[in-house]
């Protein structure tokens, strides 16, 4: 597919083979230029639990100005992060944050990111505490 | 008649020169900096016997201005950031700030007071929180955000107006806004959090009208009395579409343009991707922002002093023009003996803070606020931390040089006791000697508290008896001596949870090789990512050596201060080092580790040495063998529970001044 972003069934792949918790709050990502402009399209993602079988569901939403009140967590990604998360995988996360190319924004409380399986996947993401 | 001056004074004649804010006279360049605030109140905003009882310590530091912490000015609390803060926004307050105001006048100082309004961060006990636009937080501490409306800026630059109003009104002599670090004020003036299309946002000169019209307000109720603006030099946002440092400076020179008395320039948000008052970062760093501000704005009061904490380096700064007043804070909270001690030229006596921001990591646990350096912050008002003349004077012997052992003799000995320190090593300092020397951050930060122990312990003629290993036939030598012994004997490599691993005779104590006792090989395996094995590796990996980390846990730097964790993990990725968590160390050989992870899997690492951090063990042996041997007998430090200096210091301190 010519724009990777858009591939859901590519980031399907990547998130199968990562250790992704099952969750009950989606997890959004979107283009740094969508969220500059407020508008745009919206990955969401999260492995659910059906039946005791756990799997990963990947979709594509319109997004404008919100994310929507069942995403946890939206991770604002530049061009190189889309690569680079889908070739990688999650581990380069943390660089990812560092670097500036991903930038995570927390839309729930810690308590409800605990209830929605969430909170460690936060935690790895190390920024549960400031930085000075 | 002229007052004589005290000898560092004349050594450090910039710094103590007297200075004048609006019409007030200072009597020294130091300006007391309102640290974040110290979470020592009452949930409603009220002023606290305990804060009370710090602040009459703060007062007597013999800064020139002192500045009470921040206080938020909304009845709502929509300003609120920290559980604990003190509020501003009723008469019903005043007496307290009174108080706080007639303690630093008694001090020959003038009295300033911070109207915080956290924007962003603020909400704590509301469930949201109020910013220009509505950006979500990038921490889950934070609440999350709703879009201030034109009416409520202009009630919120009112309760400013009030609050400094008030402020004069209990008898300080100034006020003092914040936009420091990424509070109300911040979030206006940065792109990041300024989306706004009206006529508060978008531009620069948007973006800078709720400054302008705070500056303006506050003028306006105050008007013979000086503010003090503090605006950031660098938001360390940018990447993340905050605002670059010449928009920073553009915003100070609106600010400059109001007529504001003081600039404080300072560092950082709290949630900027990188560091910016840690110990991480060199003293000094970012004296180019003042610097710059100072040139800019020659005819404004320029303070400053993110990371410099250092008296003689903030007198040449003043000497060089880099700004007008040395802005402390941190360095008091550690030591609030420091102006005079540099006053007196006794310099060497300062007890250094460490930038370990143990201060800051409580208050982003909702605690109030302590200091690894200074157990007595925060414990003010109970006497039972003062240091005073012991009614009874004991004998004391003290087993291990450690902090611990270390800061009960020295508050002992302070007290009037008679006080023996015996060392198995040769020098004082513990374990802390060797993980200093393998610290990436700022190896003369951590080695500070041993040179200060060293000082101190000579000074106040503490007998220390090197090479003598504390046992049962040692301390029958000794019987009848001492009536008080506390085993600081510190903690060690537990090598015996690990005797089941095959090869075990080929497994080496991490401590051995951060003394130099083993040279490290080559290529190593470090079982455990703890902060031992985690500093260790980074140091042998910066000289050059192959280090894998394992740690059976899922992250690794567990006990790692939360406001350094990050740290770790980021050295980690730069320099390569691989970490394998949920992973333990099955067999040893003299070819490499094989491990095993939480799927069973087992993995051959090649290395000519494995090494042992963790876990580590209390030397209790101590305990039961000196137990029917000794009248009192006391333990202290990681010789009672493996932590670390913050627990060591405070417990040693704790066993002094109640001995």
């Amino acid at each position: 597919m010519e724009d990777a972003f858009l591939d859901c069934a590519g980031w399907q792949a990547m998130l199968e083979r990562a250790d992704i918790p099952t969750a009950s709050a989606w997890i959004g990502v979107l283009r740094r230029e969508d969220f500059t402009s407020h508008r745009g399209t919206l990955l969401v993602w999260r492995r659910e639990s059906d039946g005791g079988i756990a799997r990963v569901t990947v979709a594509l939403r319109e997004y404008q100005d919100a994310a929507g009140p069942d995403v946890a967590l939206l991770l604002v990604v530049d061009g190189a992060a889309v690569a680079t998360l889908r070739d990688q995988g999650l581990a380069t996360m943390q660089a990812l944050v560092r670097q500036g190319k991903l930038h995570p924004y927390i839309l729930k409380t810690m308590d409800q990111l605990e209830d929605a399986g969430l909170s460690d996947f936060v935690e790895d993401l190390g920024l549960v505490f400031p930085k000075h | 008649m002229t007052e004589a001056k005290r000898p560092g004074e004349l050594k450090l004649k910039h710094l103590f020169q007297p200075g004048q804010i609006g019409k007030f006279k200072t009597k020294n360049l130091v300006k007391y900096g309102a640290c974040c605030v110290s979470n020592y109140n009452g949930r409603d905003g009220t002023i606290s016997p305990r804060e009370l009882a710090r602040m009459r310590v703060i007062a007597s530091t013999g800064c020139g201005i002192i500045t009470n912490q921040g206080a938020y000015p909304d009845p709502l609390g929509e300003g609120k950031a920290y559980f604990r803060q003190v509020a501003l926004f009723d008469d019903k307050f005043l007496p307290q700030f009174e108080t706080i105001a007639q303690y630093i006048h008694d001090h020959g100082a003038v009295a300033i007071q911070q109207i915080l309004h956290a924007g962003r961060y603020g909400g704590i006990d509301l469930g949201y929180c109020i910013q220009p636009s509505v950006v979500p937080q990038t921490l889950p501490h934070f609440r999350p955000p709703r879009e201030v409306t034109k009416e409520q800026i202009k009630a919120i630059v009112q309760q400013h107006a009030d609050a400094a109003r008030r402020s004069i009104k209990a008898g300080f002599d100034g006020t003092e806004v914040t936009s420091f670090m990424g509070y109300l004020l911040a979030n206006f003036n940065s792109r990041f959090t300024n989306q706004r299309t009206d006529e508060y946002g978008g531009s620069l000169v948007n973006r800078g009208r709720f400054m302008r019209e705070l500056i303006d307000g506050i003028k306006q109720a105050t008007p013979e009395h000086p503010l003090v603006i503090r605006l950031n030099g660098a938001e360390l946002m940018d990447r993340w579409g905050g605002n670059t440092e010449d928009e920073c400076f553009e915003l100070m020179q609106q600010a400059v343009d109001c007529g504001v008395d003081m600039i404080s320039v300072t560092v950082g948000w709290q949630e900027a991707p990188e560091s910016s008052i840690g110990r991480d970062i060199a003293p000094g760093h970012w004296n180019y922002l003042s610097a710059k501000a100072k040139k800019m704005f020659p005819n404004t009061l320029i303070t400053f002093g993110n990371r410099l904490p250092n008296p003689v380096m903030a007198d040449e700064c003043i000497r060089d023009g880099v700004f007008d007043f040395w802005e402390v804070c941190r360095p008091l909270l550690a030591d609030p003996e420091l102006i005079h001690k540099a006053a007196d030229d006794r310099l060497d006596e300062v007890r250094r803070c460490i930038g370990s921001l143990n201060c800051l990591s409580r208050l982003f646990r909702d605690l109030p606020y302590t200091c690894t350096m200074n157990p007595a912050l925060g414990h003010e008002v109970e006497p039972e931390y003062h240091i005073t003349e012991a009614t009874v004077k004991k004998r004391i012997m003290v087993i291990g040089a450690g902090p611990a052992g270390m800061e009960a003799a020295i508050t002992a000995k302070k007290r009037g006791h008679e006080v023996t320190i015996y060392e198995k090593g040769d020098r004082i300092g513990g374990n802390l000697a060797g993980y200093a020397a393998n610290d990436l951050a700022r190896p003369d930060d951590l080695l500070s508290i041993i040179r200060h122990y060293e000082v101190m312990a000579k000074k106040l003629g503490i007998e220390i008896k090197f090479n003598t290993e504390a046992n049962a036939k040692f301390m029958r030598s000794v019987l009848h001596q001492y009536d008080v012994c506390i085993v600081a004997a510190g903690a060690r490599t537990d090598m015996a949870a690990f005797r089941h691993i095959e090869g075990f005779n080929l497994l080496v104590d991490a401590l051995d090789i951060s003394t130099g006792k083993v040279k490290a090989a080559k290529r190593l395996v470090m079982v455990g990512g703890g902060k031992i094995g985690l500093t260790l590796a980074e140091s042998l990996t910066k000289a050059g050596h192959e280090v894998v980390v394992i740690e059976e846990d899922k992250r690794i730097a567990g006990d790692v201060i939360p406001s350094f964790k990050w740290r770790h993990s980021a050295w980690i990725e730069e320099m390569g080092i691989k970490t394998l968590t949920s992973t333990h160390l099955v067999k040893a050989t003299a070819e490499g580790a094989t491990v095993k992870n939480a799927k069973g899997e087992e993995t051959f690492l090649p290395a000519d040495m494995v090494v042992i951090s963790g876990p580590r063990k209390s030397n209790h042996d101590l305990f039961n063998e000196f137990q029917w041997m000794i009248d009192e007998l006391h333990g202290a430090g990681d010789a009672v529970i493996a932590r670390g200096i913050d627990a060591a210091i405070h417990e040693g301190y704790r066993l002094g001044v109640r001995i």
